[in-house]
């Protein structure tokens, strides 16, 4: 092997483990949908049916969609052969978008008497997040959808409890479902 | 003035590995069999070897009963790969 076939070579292994796209947007759709239909689901038993328990369906719906996550995850992790550079900043990104959300969603309706900055500040976490998911995978749709979630939570803030959910629905659909779904027909794309 | 090419990574094979693991985080030897077209016990073999020099660490372990090594390169290994490359990018100048 003389000097050039070895700059080849290095080109050749450097193209071969260029990133393949390998998010299929399947964690974007399943909270997408879950977050929406919740939304739905709470905003019609609250408007229609002034149901007092109509918050229960978070508490079913939240749990279960972190469940099939973690499933789906160990799987992933199991499947894969590489693990890349990129891969380790999204599992970062991942840990901190999880924790942050958590803590909202626990700690908060625990420790204040009204829900009206509850749903605008998960919108606040959702955009943060898809923006940086958005900017590591290059992929612009995520970062639109979390300037969507940032402008529907500064509206947000100025709403009622029941306006909220429809906002919220209107956010997932914008930062979750569409990217989702075109993530995943890149992915086809390319598999 | 040439300067000697590091006989560890100037071995086609080898320099293939390294080349990929410069490039991800770890890799299954499977996935560096597969990139680098290798047969498994060339590509075991020749493993061993930077291991041997420190270039990578290999951790074997079990996945689902079936063995599972995982290779990663190492500073010294990543210092090495550069200098090769300068190495490499002053021979072609001249």
């Amino acid at each position: 092997m003389n000097e050039k076939e070895a700059l080849l070579l290095i080109e050749d292994m450097i193209s071969r483990t260029k990133e393949d796209v390998k998010d299929n947007g399947f964690y974007y759709m399943l909270w997408g949908w879950l977050v929406f239909i919740a939304a739905l689901i709470d905003f019609t038993l609250l408007r229609f049916y002034h149901n007092q328990y109509h918050a229960v369906v978070w508490a079913i719906m939240m749990p279960a969609g972190g469940i099939v996550s973690f499933i789906a995850g160990l799987r992933q992790s199991k499947a894969a052969r590489v693990k890349t550079y990129l891969d380790e900043s999204v599992k970062y990104l991942t840990v901190a978008f999880v924790i942050s959300l958590v803590i909202v969603c626990v700690v908060m309706p625990m420790t204040t008497n009204t829900w009206q900055s509850f749903f605008p500040t998960l919108m606040v976490i959702y955009a943060f997040g898809i923006y940086m998911f958005g900017g590591m995978l290059r992929y612009k749709p995520l970062q639109y959808g979390a300037f969507a979630n940032w402008t529907l939570a500064v509206a947000g803030f100025y709403c009622t409890y029941d306006i909220q959910l429809l906002l919220l629905a209107l956010a997932v659909v914008c930062g979750f479902i569409i990217p989702g779904h075109l993530l995943k027909r890149r992915f086809n794309l390319h598999v | 003035m040439f300067k000697d090419l590091d006989p560890i990574l100037h071995a086609q094979l080898r320099l293939a590995v390294m080349s990929i693991l410069m490039n991800v985080a770890e890799a299954e030897f499977t996935y560096l069999k597969e990139k680098t077209n290798a047969t498994a016990g060339n590509l075991s073999v020749q493993v061993d070897k930077l291991k041997k020099a420190e270039y990578i660490t290999v951790n074997k372990s079990f996945r689902d009963n079936y063995p599972l090594t995982v290779c990663k390169v190492t500073a010294k290994g990543k210092k090495a790969f550069e200098k090769y490359i300068s190495d490499l990018k002053s021979y072609i100048q001249l």
